[in-house]
Order: C-alpha cells, then structure tokens, then sequence
C-alpha cells in the first residue's frame, strides 16, 4: 500500500514538472509572469545572503585590503580592455570613417544610449556559460539588448528581471553574431559560432581564401536586421587551415578559429547598449 | 494543519530558500577545478536518503523547481530529476536497509553524479543544453565526489528537519 502511494507521488510529481516544461516551451505567459514576479521575490533574499557571506568568500579568497585591491583591479581591467582594443580600433578607424561619410545615419555602438552595469555573479549552473548584472527592466533593459566592454562584444541578454539581467556571454553554444574583417577592402560579411565556454568561436560554413589572416580584427557587420549594431569589435583570428580539396569547395577555407577579445571569466562592469533589435 | 506539520514544513521551506539563494549567488562563485558544487542536488538526495522515497522526492522537486526559476533551461527540467533521482536513492536505501554512514555517502556521491548526467541526457533531448561528453562526465566525476564528503552533514539536516514528525532512519 505504501509502496503505491510513493509512486503515486512520483508520478505527480513528474506531471507536474513535465506540464511545466510544456507550458515553458510555449511561452505560456502567466507562468513566464509567476516565474519573473518569485525571481524578484528571491532577489532581496539572495542580495541579503550575498551581502552576509561575502566577507567569507572574501576571507576564502585569502586577501586583506579585498576592497582596495578589487577597485584599484576593476581600474586597471577597464584601462588594459581600452589598451587591447586600441590596435583594432585604429586599424578599423579608416573604414568606419569612410561608412560614415557615405551613411552618416549608421548606428553603431558609439552612437547608441547605453548603461553600465556590475557583473554581480557568473553562470549559476555548471552548463550555462552567462553572467549575472545589477541592472534590470528598472534601468531600461530588455532581453537580446547588446552588452560590450571598452574592448568588444561580450553578449546578449537573455533575461531580466526589474535589478538584474542574465547575460549570454558569446562564446556559449549556438550564440551568433554576423561579423566582417575590420580592414577588409572588400567587406565580406559571414557568421561566427560560439562552441562553448573558453573555447574560440568556429566561423559558420566555409570562408573565400584570402578573406581572413591570423590576426585580423573581427567586427560587427550590422547589415540590415542584425541584433548588433555595426562595428563592435569581436575579436581576432587565431587560426586559418589550409584550404579544403574537394573540387566545389576549392579555395575555400573552414575551421577558422576566432578568439574574443574580451576574457569572459575577467568581467567586472560591462555597458548594454539599449538598442533594441530589429 | 498541526503544529508538527507546521515546524516541518518550515522548516522544508526554509531549507529550499537558503539553499537555493547559496547556491545561486555563493556556490556558483567557488569552484574546484572550474566544477561549481551542486548543493541543491546534494540536499534532494540527502533528503530521499535520510527521509525515504515519498518525502525525498517532494522535496527534491521543490528544490529543483526553486533552482529553475534561475536557470536558463525549461522549467521543470531540474524539479523533475532531482524529484526522481531523490525518490530512487530513498527506495534503494530501504531495500538495502543500509543506515551505515559509508553507505549513506556512497547514495549521495553516486546519486549526485547519475542524476547529473540524467539531467544532461534529458536537457539534450529538449535542446535545452549541449555540453560534450566529456564535460558532463568530469562534472558528474568531481560534484559527486565532492557531495559525497558532504553527504553525511546534509542527510542529518534533513533528520533534524522531519524530526517532529516523524522518526527518521537516521539520528539527528
């Protein structure tokens, strides 16, 4: 007898959870309404927490003077993120400017209002690849806003709540940004992949030979219904293969590899752009 | 409602809230070889082991539903393994009738890692996550691991916790 109640209650129970993930995947909106209004209940709670652990998390990371040190950090992280993108914005500068005479209503990520924002936790599982900032629907953001640092693209945001937002960060799967090579004479647009924390984004199909060399800067293209505005520096490429054989891809390059220029794992304050996508 | 049921559900809730704000915003910044600890998991199934089948997969649900709210993936993914993995490590408990501490850590370390990987397995079958093989399994690996050195102090919370109900296998 008791042995069929518990699987009774099992089998409620996976009910439950499998009508739930059925009503997600529908974007059934009351339960997308309940689940943001007990985020933001749980959002004073988990702030009270944080705040009450933070000087044993401080302690285990085995610092005295944490705070100095973490401000005088933030300074020199934000200055070398200026410093890295420097070389590609100089070497982007030329094109841009030239964009620019011949559209001068081009957006681009300099011309677009914008809000600065603490990266307040990483991912919160051991599959996610996101970040967590103090910034939410109350400082204007909504979801698939652009958020970059002085050095480039570091995401999307994918969910938010009225203090806080969850970033994708672009190196996660199946995140995608159309780019062009930042000092191409002829632009050629294509699409980069994310392939997963830490590991350098895949350009998607295969490239013209001659597109792209190792070290060339990657950019946002913006063409026309692109959720990224034009010209944000994504990052660089770390390798080219030699070209494929077979006859219908001869001359044509796949693999390439691109390393971001901003280091996902270093985040402390990043920008998002209130763009709203097209 | 009773007074009883009262302190335990409680209790229960007070339990699901402080570990899943730990987990949230504490847990998921220290990591051991880039594996955050997966304390919520280890508290479904400490529960299932110290409290038996019925309750631990209640308990479990309510933990991974709470973990959903901050998770990308559906919700419901996490409540819905973490309820069944918690239900099977209770069962198994009681058909070994092992209260020995050994076993009891061995239930949770193997539990958290089996459960991790189901919890791949059937993220994947949505296209909910994609993480390669290897990954899941040095996750599994070390998060099991790590929950079973913590196994035995997450399965006398939960003694303590249904206490005023009603006797658990394991004393407080």
């Amino acid at each position: 007898m008791r042995s069929n109640r518990s699987r009774f209650v099992l089998l409620l129970l996976a009910a439950t959870a499998l009508s739930l993930m059925t009503l997600d995947f529908r974007g059934f909106g009351p339960l997308e309404n309940a689940q943001t209004a007990l985020r933001g209940v749980l959002e004073p709670i988990s702030g009270g927490v944080d705040s009450a652990l933070s000087p044993l998390r401080n302690a285990w990371r085995g610092a005295t003077n944490y705070d100095d040190l973490v401000r005088e950090n933030d300074q020199l992280r934000l200055q070398v993120d200026k410093l890295e993108s420097d070389p590609l914005r100089v070497g982007n500068a030329q094109q841009q400017l030239d964009e620019l005479k011949a559209q001068l209503d081009i957006t681009t990520a300099a011309n677009v209002e914008s809000r600065i924002a603490r990266v307040i936790s990483g991912s919160v599982s051991n599959f996610e690849n996101n970040v967590r900032i103090d910034k939410g629907s109350a400082a204007g953001i909504r979801a698939e806003m652009v958020v970059v640092t002085d050095a480039g693209l570091v995401g999307r945001v994918v969910n938010v709540t009225t203090n806080q937002s969850v970033v994708a960060l672009a190196d996660s799967r199946d995140f995608g940004v159309g780019v062009r090579p930042a000092s191409a004479a002829a632009p050629t647009n294509f699409v980069l992949r994310g392939q997963g924390a830490g590991r350098p984004l895949l350009v998607q199909g295969a490239l013209e030979a001659n597109t792209v060399t190792v070290g060339s800067a990657l950019v946002t293209s913006g063409l026309d219904g692109s959720v990224f505005p034009a010209d944000i520096v994504v990052g660089t490429v770390t390798k080219v293969p030699a070209s494929i054989g077979s006859a219908a891809d001869s001359g044509r390059l796949r693999g390439v590899e691109v390393e971001l220029v901003v280091e996902p794992s270093s985040l402390s304050f990043v920008t998002v752009l209130l763009w709203p996508p097209s | 409602m009773n007074a009883t049921r009262a302190v335990v559900m409680a209790r229960v809730v007070g339990i699901v809230i402080v570990a899943v704000v730990v987990q949230v915003r504490v847990a998921a910044s220290l990591t051991l070889w880039g594996v955050r600890p997966e304390l919520t998991l280890l508290l479904a199934l400490a529960a299932g082991v110290a409290a038996g089948p019925d309750r631990g997969a209640v308990v479990g649900f309510f933990l991974g539903l709470a973990y959903d709210l901050f998770l990308q993936t559906p919700l419901g993914l996490t409540a819905l393994v973490y309820a069944m993995v918690a239900y099977a490590a209770g069962a198994m408990q009681v058909q070994m009738a092992s209260h020995r501490p050994t076993a009891r850590m061995l239930f949770v370390g193997l539990g958290s890692a089996v459960s991790i990987l189901l919890w791949v397995v059937v993220g994947r079958l949505l296209d909910a996550v994609a993480p390669t093989p290897v990954e899941a399994l040095r996750v599994a690996a070390l998060a099991g691991a790590v929950n079973a050195a913590v196994g035995l102090p997450a399965t006398r919370l939960w003694a303590w916790v249904f206490a005023p109900e009603a006797p658990t296998r394991i004393g407080p």
